[in-house]
Formats: C-alpha cells, sequence, structure tokens
C-alpha cells in the first residue's frame, strides 16, 4: 500500500483520513503540525524548529515529542 | 427513456436487508418516469409496504420452488404491469434468472445477469481457482459435506475459521465442537456443500461493480466497512480511492466477462496483503452509497440494456459515508391482508 502519510487528507480540525484505506485518526495541534511538516521534509531539525516556534517549547521538549510521535506513526504503518 | 416498467427483487429491508430498496432509491433519483414493481417472498417484508419506493408489490414463490412455478408466477406479474427490466438481488434466484433470460427476452423483458458459467464461477468453492486467474489471494477454502470432511477441513485451517454456507451467513469458529453446530445449522438453512476457509486476520473492504452484456466495466465503487452487523453485513461504510481493488475488479471483468451487479469481499490483513473473500454476483444491500457517490449502478444497468449504453466515468466521492438505521412505519392489517389473500398490494 505503499508511503500512506502522503496521501492523507488532514483537516485543521485535527482530523485525519487515509482514502486508500479509509481509515481516520485524530491527532492535536503538535501531531498535526509534525504531519504536515513531514510530508515536506525528512530533516528532523526543521521539523523540530517548527514546533519549537510554533508552540514555544525547548528543543528538548520538540524532540522528545517528535520522537515520540514518529514511533506512534510507525506503529500505525502510516511511515517506515 | 419514458414508461419503463421495472421490476427488483430483495425488498426486505430488514436487519440482514437485500439491495432492492437501494436499487430503486437509486433509479428514483436517476429518473421519476419509471413505475417499480416490487418482487418479495414473505408478506412481510418491508418492500411491499414502503409506497415512496415501489408502485406495486407481489409476492413470489420461494426460489427453492420449481423452475416451472416461479417462472409462471413471475410471467403473470410481468404480463400484469408490462415489465421491461428485471433486477434480481439475491443469490439464490438467480438460477432461475439464468434458465430463463431468453424466454424473457423473448417477451422483451431485459437482464443483466451472469451466465450460468458466470455464476459459478463466483461460487465460494471455485474462488480459489479464480482468485489465482485473476491475481488476488484467496484464504485456503474447503467444500465439505459431513461432518468428517469438516474435521479434515478443520485441522487445516486451524482456529479460528469461518463457517460459511453456501449462498449466505458466515460464522467464526473457534473450537471443533463451535465449527459442528455452525455446520448443522447452515446446512439445515441454505443445504450443502458448507464452506470452511482459513481466517485471516485485517480489515473487510468491499467493491460494488457492475459489467455489461460482454463484462464492459460499466463502474465499480470500493468502501471500507466501518461497522458490521453480527453477521458480518455493513452498517455503516465510507467509501475510498483504492486503485488496487480497482483493478481487481478490471481483472474479474476481463477474465470471465461477468455481466451484471457484483461485489466482490476483500481483507486487507494485519501485514498489508490483500485477499479476496467472496464474490456475490448481485448488487449488495448498500448499492445506494455508491449512487450516492457519483457512480449510480442500478441506473447505468438501465442505461445499458435499454441504450447499450458502455462509456460511463469513474469518478466518485471519497470519504462518503452511508449509515443504515432502524425506522417504524405503521399500516393496517387490511394492508397485509391484501398481500396475504391477493399475493399483491393493492
Amino acid at each position: 500500500m505503499g508511503n500512506r502519510l502522503n496521501r492523507m487528507a488532514m483537516n485543521d480540525s485535527g482530523f485525519i483520513f487515509d482514502p486508500n484505506i479509509g481509515v481516520s485518526y485524530t491527532t492535536n495541534s503538535t501531531g498535526l503540525e509534525i504531519l504536515k511538516k513531514l510530508k515536506e521534509t525528512q530533516d528532523l531539525d526543521e521539523i523540530k524548529a517548527k514546533i519549537m516556534d510554533e508552540f514555544e517549547v525547548s528543543e528538548i521538549e520538540a524532540e522528545r515529542d517528535i520522537v515520540d510521535f514518529m514511533e506512534l506513526l510507525k506503529s500505525k504503518g502510516i511511515i517506515s | 427513456m419514458k414508461n419503463i416498467t421495472y421490476a427488483v427483487s430483495g425488498i426486505n429491508s430488514v436487519d440482514n436487508p437485500g439491495a432492492g430498496i437501494g436499487i430503486i432509491r437509486s433509479i428514483q433519483e436517476a429518473t421519476k418516469d419509471f413505475t417499480c414493481i416490487g418482487l418479495a417472498y414473505d408478506a412481510m417484508d418491508p418492500g411491499l409496504y414502503l409506497e415512496q419506493y415501489v408502485d406495486r408489490g407481489y409476492l413470489l414463490p420461494y426460489p427453492s420452488s420449481s423452475c416451472d412455478k416461479y417462472l409462471k408466477r413471475l410471467l403473470y406479474i410481468c404480463e400484469e404491469n408490462d415489465v421491461n427490466i428485471i433486477i434480481p438481488a439475491f443469490d439464490s434466484e438467480l438460477p432461475h434468472y439464468i434458465k430463463n433470460k431468453e424466454l424473457l427476452k423473448e417477451k422483451n423483458i431485459l437482464m443483466n445477469i451472469p451466465s450460468k458459467k458466470q455464476y459459478n464461477d463466483c461460487n465460494k468453492s471455485n474462488l480459489a481457482l479464480l482468485g489465482e486467474k485473476i491475481g488476488i489471494p484467496v484464504p485456503a477454502t474447503y467444500s465439505v459435506t459431513s461432518l468428517e470432511e469438516l474435521n479434515a477441513a478443520m485441522e487445516n485451517t486451524g482456529f479460528p475459521c469461518m463457517i460459511k454456507g453456501c449462498f449466505y451467513e458466515a460464522y467464526k469458529a473457534h473450537s471443533f465442537h463451535e465449527g459442528h453446530s455452525y455446520f448443522h445449522k447452515l446446512s439445515s438453512k441454505w443445504g450443502f456443500p458448507v464452506l470452511v476457509q482459513q481466517y485471516v486476520t485485517g480489515n473487510d473492504y468491499n467493491l460494488i461493480g457492475l459489467g455489461g452484456e460482454n463484462g464492459e466495466f460499466l463502474g465499480a465503487v470500493a468502501a471500507k466497512k466501518l461497522l458490521l452487523t453480527q453477521q458480518g453485513k455493513i452498517w455503516t461504510a465510507v467509501t475510498i480511492d483504492n486503485p488496487e481493488m480497482v483493478d481487481i475488479c478490471h481483472r474479474f471483468l476481463e477474465e470471465t466477462k461477468f455481466s451484471g451487479g457484483f461485489e466482490l469481499e476483500f481483507r486487507l490483513s494485519d501485514t498489508e496483503e490483500l485477499y479476496l473473500l467472496e464474490i456475490n454476483p448481485r448488487f449488495p444491500a448498500w448499492v445506494y452509497l455508491a449512487s450516492a457517490a457519483g457512480v449510480n449502478l442500478p441506473y447505468r444497468y438501465v442505461q445499458n440494456l435499454l441504450e447499450g449504453k458502455t462509456d460511463f466515468d469513474n469518478e466518485y466521492a471519497v470519504g462518503r459515508m452511508l449509515i443504515r438505521y432502524t425506522g417504524e412505519m405503521i399500516k393496517e392489517i387490511t394492508d397485509f391482508e391484501n398481500i396475504v389473500i391477493k399475493g399483491a398490494t393493492l
């Protein structure tokens, strides 16, 4: 079924729908920003900078959130 | 296309509904000019009382009746109402229609239904062979007619496994004891063979499609089952955009030249491998979802028969949901009386 992230439809409300397999998810604003950024780049530093800037959190907090969230995405087969 | 009268079965809009009401709704949304004759097998089939959909309803003998008896009643209904088209919606009645397709055609009653071979190719016990030809795995399936064969099959599949009736119904068995119980239940209801199928864990998907007289692709819509009844029937579903499923549909039509409405049942395993579980040789009960998403297959069925049209697009809305619900209607006992005594609504 390939890389699922690129085909995901994401709404600003945090509702995410995979039109290929009909599965939907919800996420908070941090998760949504990470997902949007992941669609553009795989560069973790770039994603981290975006989260730090958007949510005014420390580098450690941003990195922890991103790593945790990416593990969750991997476990659901959304990213590989 | 004015003054067309079509007859449709499967108007048992109950907890395990036929496709009839969805078919009628779809056609009504395309045109108000058609007259609908509802064909029912039980005086309490709700479709007989849904006047907003069925202009006139009739009782037919059960599909298990002799072909002569079935045909005699069908011809009476068709002649009384000048029926131009029939849309059969049950697997179990299809053999009568297949056998009498040419005779009905001579009387200007048209149908888009599979041939006997196509019908048999879709049979649960022949599915593995068809799956091989169109390049999709089918869970190991054993056709059994005795307890000895059942035990051997369950030893091969392991537990859980699916025990399936030859026409309808399927149950998940977790032990030999459960398997025996479902075997007796299904064989007494639907006859033999009973099918024992390897259980694949994953998510369920369905595709509805329509083949023209020579297996032309007239449209298909894929959906994910979101909520199921105890019998595994769709209660809530959402349309999806899955090119792999549509591609399998094309290969199915190319291989079989299937004619008529059909449903492909898939399971996407936890390891993301797509399996073909069943092919139903008629429209499924969720047919209206496809119409509401933009691919009105019942109306295409009529257009194909009457105009020979085969060039349809397959654009549809993805993320459109079907949510089934229960409702009640109130009728007088005299309405029931008419059907019981006359075999027809007024």
